[in-house]
Protein backbone atom coordinates (compact mmCIF):
# COMPACT_ATOMS: atom_id res chain seq x y z
CA UNK A 1 0.00 0.00 0.00
CA UNK A 2 2.98 2.41 1.29
CA UNK A 3 4.74 1.52 -2.21
CA UNK A 4 1.73 1.78 -4.23
CA UNK A 5 1.32 5.66 -2.57
CA UNK A 6 4.92 6.26 -3.02
CA UNK A 7 5.13 5.17 -6.59
CA UNK A 8 2.23 7.45 -7.23
CA UNK A 9 4.06 10.20 -6.18
CA UNK A 10 6.85 9.76 -7.84
CA UNK A 11 4.81 9.41 -10.87
CA UNK A 12 2.93 12.26 -10.36
CA UNK A 13 5.80 14.06 -9.56
CA UNK A 14 7.74 13.63 -11.84
CA UNK A 15 4.77 13.96 -14.39
CA UNK A 16 4.31 17.65 -13.38
CA UNK A 17 8.45 18.37 -13.69
CA UNK A 18 8.46 17.18 -17.21
CA UNK A 19 4.94 18.80 -17.98
CA UNK A 20 6.76 22.37 -16.66
CA UNK A 21 9.84 21.47 -18.16
CA UNK A 22 8.46 20.59 -21.61
CA UNK A 23 7.96 23.68 -22.91
CA UNK A 24 11.10 25.12 -21.60
CA UNK A 25 12.75 22.38 -23.42
CA UNK A 26 11.07 22.61 -26.54
CA UNK A 27 11.96 26.19 -26.83
CA UNK A 28 15.40 25.52 -26.20
CA UNK A 29 15.56 22.26 -28.22
CA UNK A 30 13.50 20.30 -30.84
CA UNK A 31 11.94 16.96 -29.07
CA UNK A 32 10.61 16.19 -32.53
CA UNK A 33 14.00 16.34 -34.83
CA UNK A 34 14.15 13.77 -37.16
CA UNK A 35 17.91 13.07 -38.02
CA UNK A 36 17.42 11.34 -41.24
CA UNK A 37 20.80 9.59 -40.86
CA UNK A 38 19.61 8.20 -38.13
CA UNK A 39 16.22 6.95 -39.81
CA UNK A 40 18.06 4.98 -42.43
CA UNK A 41 20.60 3.87 -40.27
CA UNK A 42 17.89 2.61 -37.62
CA UNK A 43 16.44 0.80 -40.43
CA UNK A 44 19.52 -0.86 -41.80
CA UNK A 45 20.56 -2.16 -38.07
CA UNK A 46 16.57 -3.34 -37.56
CA UNK A 47 16.46 -5.45 -41.17
CA UNK A 48 20.02 -6.44 -40.63
CA UNK A 49 19.33 -8.22 -36.96
CA UNK A 50 16.18 -9.32 -38.44
CA UNK A 51 17.88 -10.93 -41.15
CA UNK A 52 20.74 -12.19 -38.75
CA UNK A 53 18.23 -13.52 -35.66
CA UNK A 54 15.28 -15.13 -38.31
CA UNK A 55 18.19 -17.48 -39.62
CA UNK A 56 20.23 -18.30 -36.97
CA UNK A 57 18.24 -17.83 -33.77
CA UNK A 58 14.30 -17.51 -34.17
CA UNK A 59 14.14 -20.52 -36.76
CA UNK A 60 16.22 -22.88 -34.93
CA UNK A 61 14.74 -21.01 -31.67
CA UNK A 62 10.95 -21.37 -32.70
CA UNK A 63 11.40 -25.11 -34.41
CA UNK A 64 13.54 -26.47 -30.72
CA UNK A 65 10.93 -24.94 -28.36
CA UNK A 66 7.95 -26.56 -30.66
CA UNK A 67 9.98 -30.02 -30.49
CA UNK A 68 9.80 -29.41 -26.70
CA UNK A 69 6.45 -28.83 -26.19
CA UNK A 70 5.77 -31.97 -28.45
CA UNK A 71 8.47 -33.89 -26.36
CA UNK A 72 6.86 -33.02 -23.04
CA UNK A 73 3.02 -33.40 -24.64
CA UNK A 74 4.20 -36.88 -25.75
CA UNK A 75 6.36 -38.03 -22.57
CA UNK A 76 2.62 -36.14 -20.47
CA UNK A 77 0.47 -39.04 -22.99
CA UNK A 78 2.95 -41.97 -22.31
CA UNK A 79 3.12 -41.49 -18.38
CA UNK A 80 -0.94 -41.55 -18.38
CA UNK A 81 -0.78 -44.49 -20.73
CA UNK A 82 1.89 -46.36 -18.35
CA UNK A 83 -0.41 -45.07 -15.39
CA UNK A 84 -3.42 -47.08 -16.92
CA UNK A 85 -1.66 -50.19 -17.61
CA UNK A 86 -0.06 -50.27 -14.40
CA UNK A 87 -3.70 -49.87 -12.44
CA UNK A 88 -5.15 -52.35 -15.53
CA UNK A 89 -2.16 -54.53 -13.99
CA UNK A 90 -2.93 -54.34 -10.57
CA UNK A 91 -6.53 -55.12 -10.56
CA UNK A 92 -5.68 -58.29 -12.82
CA UNK A 93 -3.27 -59.07 -10.29
CA UNK A 94 -5.74 -58.65 -7.74
CA UNK A 95 -8.23 -60.86 -9.26
CA UNK A 96 -5.63 -63.39 -9.94
CA UNK A 97 -4.57 -63.37 -6.76
CA UNK A 98 -8.17 -63.54 -4.67
CA UNK A 99 -8.75 -66.65 -7.46
CA UNK A 100 -5.58 -68.37 -6.36
CA UNK A 101 -6.53 -67.83 -2.38
CA UNK A 102 -10.06 -69.55 -3.49
CA UNK A 103 -7.97 -72.10 -5.15
CA UNK A 104 -5.95 -72.84 -2.22
CA UNK A 105 -8.86 -73.23 0.09
CA UNK A 106 -10.36 -75.65 -2.67
CA UNK A 107 -7.49 -77.53 -2.66
CA UNK A 108 -7.05 -77.55 0.92
CA UNK A 109 -10.96 -78.74 0.95
CA UNK A 110 -10.31 -81.48 -1.00
CA UNK A 111 -6.85 -82.83 0.60
CA UNK A 112 -8.85 -82.71 3.93
CA UNK A 113 -11.42 -84.82 2.54
CA UNK A 114 -9.48 -87.45 0.76
CA UNK A 115 -7.73 -87.90 3.67
CA UNK A 116 -10.82 -88.27 6.06
CA UNK A 117 -11.76 -90.88 3.34
CA UNK A 118 -8.48 -92.68 3.02
CA UNK A 119 -8.71 -93.10 6.98
CA UNK A 120 -12.15 -94.16 7.07
CA UNK A 121 -11.37 -96.71 4.33
CA UNK A 122 -8.29 -97.66 6.28
CA UNK A 123 -10.49 -98.19 9.16
CA UNK A 124 -13.15 -100.05 7.14
CA UNK A 125 -11.16 -102.34 6.09
CA UNK A 126 -9.26 -102.95 9.10
CA UNK A 127 -12.57 -103.73 10.49
CA UNK A 128 -13.41 -106.04 8.26
CA UNK A 129 -10.17 -107.89 7.93
CA UNK A 130 -10.42 -108.56 11.99
CA UNK A 131 -14.34 -109.46 11.47
CA UNK A 132 -13.22 -111.89 8.52
CA UNK A 133 -10.16 -112.84 10.22
CA UNK A 134 -12.52 -113.53 14.02
CA UNK A 135 -14.81 -115.31 11.56
CA UNK A 136 -12.35 -117.87 10.23
CA UNK A 137 -10.47 -118.60 13.41
CA UNK A 138 -14.36 -119.62 14.42
CA UNK A 139 -14.99 -121.68 11.23
CA UNK A 140 -11.53 -123.24 11.85
CA UNK A 141 -12.69 -123.57 15.57
CA UNK A 142 -15.87 -125.42 14.46
CA UNK A 143 -14.18 -127.61 11.87
CA UNK A 144 -11.81 -128.75 14.38
CA UNK A 145 -14.45 -129.21 17.03
CA UNK A 146 -16.30 -131.27 14.17
CA UNK A 147 -12.98 -133.27 14.03
CA UNK A 148 -12.65 -134.01 17.03
CA UNK A 149 -15.94 -135.01 17.55
CA UNK A 150 -16.07 -137.18 14.68
CA UNK A 151 -12.96 -138.64 15.74
CA UNK A 152 -14.58 -139.50 19.15
CA UNK A 153 -17.57 -140.89 18.15
CA UNK A 154 -15.75 -142.83 15.72
CA UNK A 155 -13.58 -144.42 18.37
CA UNK A 156 -16.19 -144.62 20.76
CA UNK A 157 -18.17 -146.32 17.99
CA UNK A 158 -15.16 -148.80 17.36
CA UNK A 159 -14.88 -148.87 21.33
CA UNK A 160 -18.34 -149.92 21.72
CA UNK A 161 -18.13 -152.52 18.82
CA UNK A 162 -14.68 -154.09 20.17
CA UNK A 163 -16.51 -154.28 23.72
CA UNK A 164 -20.10 -155.32 22.60
CA UNK A 165 -18.42 -158.30 20.44
CA UNK A 166 -16.41 -159.44 23.53
CA UNK A 167 -18.88 -159.33 25.47
CA UNK A 168 -21.70 -160.74 23.09
CA UNK A 169 -18.94 -162.91 21.42
CA UNK A 170 -19.98 -165.03 18.48
CA UNK A 171 -23.42 -164.91 19.30
CA UNK A 172 -24.39 -162.61 17.05
CA UNK A 173 -24.44 -162.32 13.35
CA UNK A 174 -22.66 -159.80 11.14
CA UNK A 175 -26.07 -158.32 9.97
CA UNK A 176 -27.09 -158.00 13.77
CA UNK A 177 -23.52 -156.38 14.32
CA UNK A 178 -24.23 -153.81 11.57
CA UNK A 179 -27.42 -153.19 13.16
CA UNK A 180 -26.17 -152.63 16.67
CA UNK A 181 -23.67 -150.35 15.22
CA UNK A 182 -25.99 -148.20 13.12
CA UNK A 183 -28.31 -148.13 16.57
CA UNK A 184 -25.67 -147.29 18.89
CA UNK A 185 -24.51 -144.77 16.03
CA UNK A 186 -27.67 -143.31 15.35
CA UNK A 187 -28.36 -143.14 19.26
CA UNK A 188 -24.78 -141.22 20.11
CA UNK A 189 -25.63 -138.93 17.58
CA UNK A 190 -29.43 -137.67 18.83
CA UNK A 191 -27.82 -137.56 22.26
CA UNK A 192 -24.98 -135.70 20.65
CA UNK A 193 -27.62 -133.27 18.81
CA UNK A 194 -29.87 -133.04 22.37
CA UNK A 195 -26.73 -132.11 23.99
CA UNK A 196 -26.03 -129.03 21.22
CA UNK B 1 27.28 26.44 -23.84
CA UNK B 2 29.25 28.73 -21.56
CA UNK B 3 25.61 29.78 -20.00
CA UNK B 4 24.65 26.15 -19.78
CA UNK B 5 27.83 25.90 -17.91
CA UNK B 6 26.76 28.44 -15.14
CA UNK B 7 23.13 27.12 -14.85
CA UNK B 8 22.74 23.37 -14.95
CA UNK B 9 18.83 23.66 -15.08
CA UNK B 10 19.41 25.36 -18.53
CA UNK B 11 16.89 23.38 -20.65
CA UNK B 12 19.16 23.41 -23.45
CA UNK B 13 21.91 21.87 -21.55
CA UNK B 14 19.55 19.12 -19.48
CA UNK B 15 18.07 18.45 -23.14
CA UNK B 16 21.56 17.62 -23.96
CA UNK B 17 21.62 14.77 -21.95
CA UNK B 18 18.58 12.64 -23.76
CA UNK B 19 19.83 13.69 -27.22
CA UNK B 20 21.94 12.17 -29.77
CA UNK B 21 25.32 13.43 -30.25
CA UNK B 22 28.67 13.22 -32.24
CA UNK B 23 30.33 11.93 -29.21
CA UNK B 24 29.77 9.67 -25.97
CA UNK B 25 30.22 11.48 -22.56
CA UNK B 26 32.67 10.91 -20.47
CA UNK B 27 33.83 11.03 -16.25
CA UNK B 28 35.47 13.99 -16.09
CA UNK B 29 38.70 12.23 -14.88
CA UNK B 30 39.04 10.34 -18.67
CA UNK B 31 38.45 13.18 -20.35
CA UNK B 32 34.94 14.22 -19.97
CA UNK B 33 34.35 13.65 -24.07
CA UNK B 34 34.95 10.37 -26.60
CA UNK B 35 34.36 11.54 -30.48
CA UNK B 36 32.74 9.28 -32.50
CA UNK B 37 34.99 8.96 -35.61
CA UNK B 38 33.35 10.74 -38.64
CA UNK B 39 34.83 8.65 -42.43
CA UNK B 40 31.49 9.22 -44.05
CA UNK B 41 30.69 12.89 -43.29
CA UNK B 42 30.05 14.98 -46.24
CA UNK B 43 30.93 18.42 -46.32
CA UNK B 44 28.18 19.27 -47.91
CA UNK B 45 24.66 18.02 -46.88
CA UNK B 46 22.67 15.74 -49.09
CA UNK B 47 19.26 17.53 -47.38
CA UNK B 48 20.21 20.94 -45.30
CA UNK B 49 18.96 20.96 -42.05
CA UNK B 50 15.40 22.27 -41.92
CA UNK B 51 13.91 23.45 -38.35
CA UNK B 52 10.85 24.22 -39.79
CA UNK B 53 10.18 20.40 -41.03
CA UNK B 54 11.95 19.65 -37.84
CA UNK B 55 14.83 17.56 -39.83
CA UNK B 56 18.69 17.69 -38.76
CA UNK B 57 20.89 17.38 -41.91
CA UNK B 58 21.56 14.79 -43.89
CA UNK B 59 24.93 14.45 -43.95
CA UNK B 60 25.76 11.17 -42.90
CA UNK B 61 27.06 11.64 -39.45
CA UNK B 62 27.63 8.76 -37.22
CA UNK B 63 26.20 9.28 -33.93
CA UNK B 64 25.97 8.36 -30.05
CA UNK B 65 22.64 6.25 -31.26
CA UNK B 66 23.70 4.65 -34.20
CA UNK B 67 26.77 2.96 -32.28
CA UNK B 68 24.00 2.05 -29.11
CA UNK B 69 22.01 0.30 -31.85
CA UNK B 70 24.75 -1.46 -33.30
CA UNK B 71 26.00 -2.42 -29.73
CA UNK B 72 22.21 -3.68 -29.02
CA UNK B 73 21.63 -5.15 -32.31
CA UNK B 74 25.35 -7.42 -31.37
CA UNK B 75 24.20 -8.04 -28.24
CA UNK B 76 21.15 -9.56 -29.37
CA UNK B 77 22.87 -11.67 -32.01
CA UNK B 78 25.80 -12.84 -29.01
CA UNK B 79 22.18 -13.66 -26.84
CA UNK B 80 19.88 -15.32 -29.12
CA UNK B 81 22.41 -16.85 -31.52
CA UNK B 82 23.98 -19.26 -28.45
CA UNK B 83 20.42 -19.63 -27.06
CA UNK B 84 19.26 -20.78 -30.52
CA UNK B 85 21.78 -24.04 -30.51
CA UNK B 86 20.93 -24.62 -27.01
CA UNK B 87 17.38 -24.72 -27.54
CA UNK B 88 17.72 -27.12 -31.04
CA UNK B 89 19.70 -29.20 -29.45
CA UNK B 90 17.01 -30.04 -26.71
CA UNK B 91 16.73 -31.50 -23.55
CA UNK B 92 16.05 -29.28 -20.31
CA UNK B 93 16.61 -25.47 -20.27
CA UNK B 94 19.16 -25.11 -17.68
CA UNK B 95 20.79 -22.18 -16.38
CA UNK B 96 19.28 -18.41 -15.60
CA UNK B 97 20.46 -16.94 -18.48
CA UNK B 98 18.55 -19.45 -20.86
CA UNK B 99 15.50 -19.60 -19.10
CA UNK B 100 15.08 -16.12 -18.30
CA UNK B 101 15.20 -15.14 -22.35
CA UNK B 102 13.03 -18.44 -23.25
CA UNK B 103 10.09 -16.62 -20.78
CA UNK B 104 10.54 -13.83 -22.39
CA UNK B 105 10.60 -15.48 -26.28
CA UNK B 106 7.48 -17.16 -24.68
CA UNK B 107 5.51 -14.28 -23.21
CA UNK B 108 5.29 -12.53 -26.30
CA UNK B 109 4.53 -15.79 -28.37
CA UNK B 110 2.00 -17.13 -26.11
CA UNK B 111 0.51 -13.65 -24.31
CA UNK B 112 0.80 -11.26 -27.35
CA UNK B 113 1.21 -12.92 -30.80
CA UNK B 114 -1.34 -15.79 -30.15
CA UNK B 115 -4.07 -14.12 -28.69
CA UNK B 116 -3.42 -10.98 -30.78
CA UNK B 117 -2.74 -12.73 -34.42
CA UNK B 118 -4.85 -15.96 -33.23
CA UNK B 119 -2.71 -19.07 -33.46
CA UNK B 120 -2.96 -19.71 -36.55
CA UNK B 121 -0.81 -17.30 -38.35
CA UNK B 122 0.49 -15.81 -35.38
CA UNK B 123 3.67 -17.94 -35.67
CA UNK B 124 4.05 -16.38 -39.36
CA UNK B 125 4.82 -12.92 -37.54
CA UNK B 126 6.67 -14.37 -34.60
CA UNK B 127 9.95 -13.32 -35.80
CA UNK B 128 9.39 -9.60 -36.54
CA UNK B 129 7.67 -9.11 -33.50
CA UNK B 130 10.46 -11.28 -31.18
CA UNK B 131 13.38 -8.82 -33.31
CA UNK B 132 10.90 -5.43 -32.38
CA UNK B 133 10.53 -6.34 -28.82
CA UNK B 134 14.01 -7.48 -28.06
CA UNK B 135 15.21 -4.40 -29.72
CA UNK B 136 13.26 -1.94 -28.76
CA UNK B 137 13.68 -3.24 -25.25
CA UNK B 138 17.56 -3.34 -25.53
CA UNK B 139 17.92 0.04 -26.76
CA UNK B 140 15.72 1.02 -23.88
CA UNK B 141 17.63 -0.47 -21.40
CA UNK B 142 21.26 1.24 -22.89
CA UNK B 143 19.33 4.37 -21.52
CA UNK B 144 20.27 3.40 -18.29
CA UNK B 145 23.77 2.60 -18.93
CA UNK B 146 25.68 5.50 -17.51
CA UNK B 147 27.39 7.33 -20.40
CA UNK B 148 25.29 5.98 -23.01
CA UNK B 149 22.03 6.99 -23.93
CA UNK B 150 18.57 5.49 -25.28
CA UNK B 151 18.10 5.19 -29.27
CA UNK B 152 14.16 5.05 -28.58
CA UNK B 153 14.44 9.00 -27.54
CA UNK B 154 14.89 9.36 -30.92
CA UNK B 155 11.87 9.98 -33.28
CA UNK B 156 14.13 9.19 -35.92
CA UNK B 157 13.99 5.62 -34.45
CA UNK B 158 11.15 5.06 -32.73
CA UNK B 159 9.48 6.66 -36.25
CA UNK B 160 11.68 4.11 -38.42
CA UNK B 161 10.55 1.46 -36.18
CA UNK B 162 6.98 2.57 -36.32
CA UNK B 163 7.21 2.65 -40.02
CA UNK B 164 8.30 -0.94 -40.86
CA UNK B 165 5.29 -2.28 -38.30
CA UNK B 166 3.06 -0.15 -40.49
CA UNK B 167 4.82 -1.19 -43.66
CA UNK B 168 4.23 -5.17 -42.08
CA UNK B 169 0.65 -4.53 -41.48
CA UNK B 170 0.07 -2.63 -44.77
CA UNK B 171 2.06 -5.50 -46.70
CA UNK B 172 0.62 -8.25 -44.63
CA UNK B 173 -3.01 -7.18 -45.28
CA UNK B 174 -2.43 -6.77 -48.88
CA UNK B 175 -0.89 -10.37 -49.10
CA UNK B 176 -3.71 -11.69 -47.44
CA UNK B 177 -6.83 -9.66 -48.52
CA UNK B 178 -5.29 -8.68 -52.29
CA UNK B 179 -4.33 -5.01 -52.83
CA UNK B 180 -7.46 -3.86 -53.04
CA UNK B 181 -9.43 -5.98 -50.72
CA UNK B 182 -7.40 -4.69 -48.18
CA UNK B 183 -8.14 -1.03 -48.05
CA UNK B 184 -11.75 -2.08 -49.04
CA UNK B 185 -11.34 -4.04 -46.40
CA UNK B 186 -10.75 -0.85 -43.70
CA UNK B 187 -14.11 0.42 -44.32
CA UNK B 188 -16.47 -1.37 -42.03
CA UNK B 189 -19.67 -3.41 -43.80
CA UNK B 190 -22.42 -1.13 -43.53
CA UNK B 191 -26.16 -1.58 -44.83
CA UNK B 192 -26.70 2.08 -46.14
CA UNK B 193 -29.39 3.73 -48.39
CA UNK B 194 -27.14 3.59 -52.33
CA UNK B 195 -27.67 8.12 -51.95
CA UNK B 196 -26.04 7.63 -48.64
CA UNK B 197 -23.65 5.62 -49.31
CA UNK B 198 -21.93 7.49 -51.87
CA UNK B 199 -21.05 10.91 -49.17
CA UNK B 200 -20.46 8.78 -46.73
CA UNK B 201 -18.18 5.60 -47.65
CA UNK B 202 -15.48 7.87 -48.95
CA UNK B 203 -15.21 9.76 -45.93
CA UNK B 204 -15.41 6.70 -43.46
CA UNK B 205 -12.57 5.34 -45.87
CA UNK B 206 -10.56 8.73 -45.08
CA UNK B 207 -11.09 8.64 -41.82
CA UNK B 208 -9.97 4.55 -41.21
CA UNK B 209 -6.96 5.50 -43.32
CA UNK B 210 -5.68 8.29 -41.49
CA UNK B 211 -7.04 6.43 -38.74
CA UNK B 212 -4.50 3.61 -39.64
CA UNK B 213 -1.67 6.45 -40.14
CA UNK B 214 -2.37 7.78 -36.99
CA UNK B 215 -2.15 4.10 -35.05
CA UNK B 216 1.09 4.10 -36.40
CA UNK B 217 2.22 7.74 -35.31
CA UNK B 218 1.39 7.54 -32.28
CA UNK B 219 3.14 4.46 -31.77
CA UNK B 220 6.47 6.29 -32.34
CA UNK B 221 5.34 8.83 -30.07
CA UNK B 222 4.83 7.05 -27.40
CA UNK B 223 7.69 5.04 -27.02
CA UNK B 224 10.02 8.41 -27.61
CA UNK B 225 7.61 10.38 -25.42
CA UNK B 226 8.22 7.86 -22.63
CA UNK B 227 11.92 7.51 -23.02
CA UNK B 228 12.41 10.62 -23.44
CA UNK B 229 10.48 12.41 -20.55
CA UNK B 230 11.88 9.67 -18.06
CA UNK B 231 15.37 10.63 -18.83
CA UNK B 232 14.74 14.28 -18.92
CA UNK B 233 12.95 14.04 -15.07
CA UNK B 234 16.43 11.77 -14.18
CA UNK B 235 18.51 14.76 -15.96
CA UNK B 236 16.36 17.62 -13.88
CA UNK B 237 16.88 15.91 -10.72
CA UNK B 238 20.43 15.69 -10.94
CA UNK B 239 20.51 19.18 -12.22
CA UNK B 240 18.97 19.98 -8.77
CA UNK B 241 22.36 18.96 -7.24
CA UNK B 242 24.20 20.94 -9.06
CA UNK B 243 22.18 24.36 -8.73
CA UNK B 244 22.17 24.06 -5.47
CA UNK B 245 25.77 23.39 -5.37
CA UNK B 246 27.59 26.39 -2.41
CA UNK B 247 24.78 27.39 -0.34
CA UNK B 248 23.51 25.34 2.47
CA UNK B 249 20.40 23.83 0.43
CA UNK B 250 22.93 21.54 -1.49
CA UNK B 251 23.16 18.94 2.16
CA UNK B 252 19.16 18.53 1.90
CA UNK B 253 18.89 18.89 -2.23
CA UNK B 254 21.65 15.77 -2.70
CA UNK B 255 20.52 13.37 -0.37
CA UNK B 256 16.90 13.53 -2.03
CA UNK B 257 18.19 14.28 -5.24
CA UNK B 258 20.25 11.00 -5.07
CA UNK B 259 16.80 9.24 -3.54
CA UNK B 260 14.50 9.70 -6.41
CA UNK B 261 17.00 9.64 -9.01
CA UNK B 262 17.37 6.28 -7.62
CA UNK B 263 14.04 5.21 -7.48
CA UNK B 264 13.03 6.96 -10.75
CA UNK B 265 15.98 4.55 -12.39
CA UNK B 266 13.90 1.34 -11.40
CA UNK B 267 10.53 3.46 -12.84
CA UNK B 268 12.51 3.76 -15.80
CA UNK B 269 13.34 0.20 -15.61
CA UNK B 270 10.09 -0.86 -15.40
CA UNK B 271 9.26 1.59 -18.48
CA UNK B 272 11.82 -0.06 -20.58
CA UNK B 273 10.45 -3.56 -20.36
CA UNK B 274 6.86 -1.75 -20.62
CA UNK B 275 7.21 0.14 -23.35
CA UNK B 276 8.67 -2.57 -25.40
CA UNK B 277 6.08 -4.75 -24.67
CA UNK B 278 3.27 -1.80 -25.14
CA UNK B 279 5.10 -1.57 -28.98
CA UNK B 280 5.37 -5.28 -29.60
CA UNK B 281 1.54 -5.87 -28.62
CA UNK B 282 0.21 -2.91 -30.38
CA UNK B 283 2.08 -3.85 -34.14
CA UNK B 284 0.58 -7.25 -33.37
CA UNK B 285 -2.59 -6.13 -32.49
CA UNK B 286 -2.31 -4.12 -35.53
CA UNK B 287 -1.57 -6.83 -37.96
CA UNK B 288 -4.17 -9.36 -36.24
CA UNK B 289 -6.82 -6.21 -37.60
CA UNK B 290 -5.33 -6.44 -40.61
CA UNK B 291 -5.18 -10.55 -41.49
CA UNK B 292 -8.95 -10.39 -39.67
CA UNK B 293 -11.00 -7.49 -40.67
CA UNK B 294 -13.19 -6.97 -38.17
Amino acid sequence: MNKLLFERVLFLGGFTLALLLLPRVAAAADPLAVDVDLAIWTAIVFLVTLAVLWKFAWGPICEGLERREQAIADNIATAENAAEEARKLTAEYEAKLAGAADEVRKVMEEARRDAEYTSQQIVEKAQAKAAEEGNRMLREVETAKDAALKEISDSAADLAVDLAGQIVGRELSVDDHSRLIEEAQSDFLSVQADGD
Amino acid sequence: MAGAQHDPLNPEHLFHHVQDSTYFELPQLLGGKLEIPQPLQLANPILGPNPAAHLEAFDLTLTKFMVLQVVAAVGLILLFVPLAHRTVQGGRPRGRLTNLLEAMLLFIRDEVARPAIGKHDADRFLPYLWTLFFFVLACNLLGLVPWAGSATGALACTGMLALCSFAMVVGTGMSKLGAVGFWKAQVPHMDLPFVLAIFLLPMIFLIEVLGLLIKHIVLAVRLLANMMAGHLVLAVLLAFIAASAGSIAWYGVTPASVLGATALMLLELFVAFLQAYIFTFLTALFIGMAVHPH
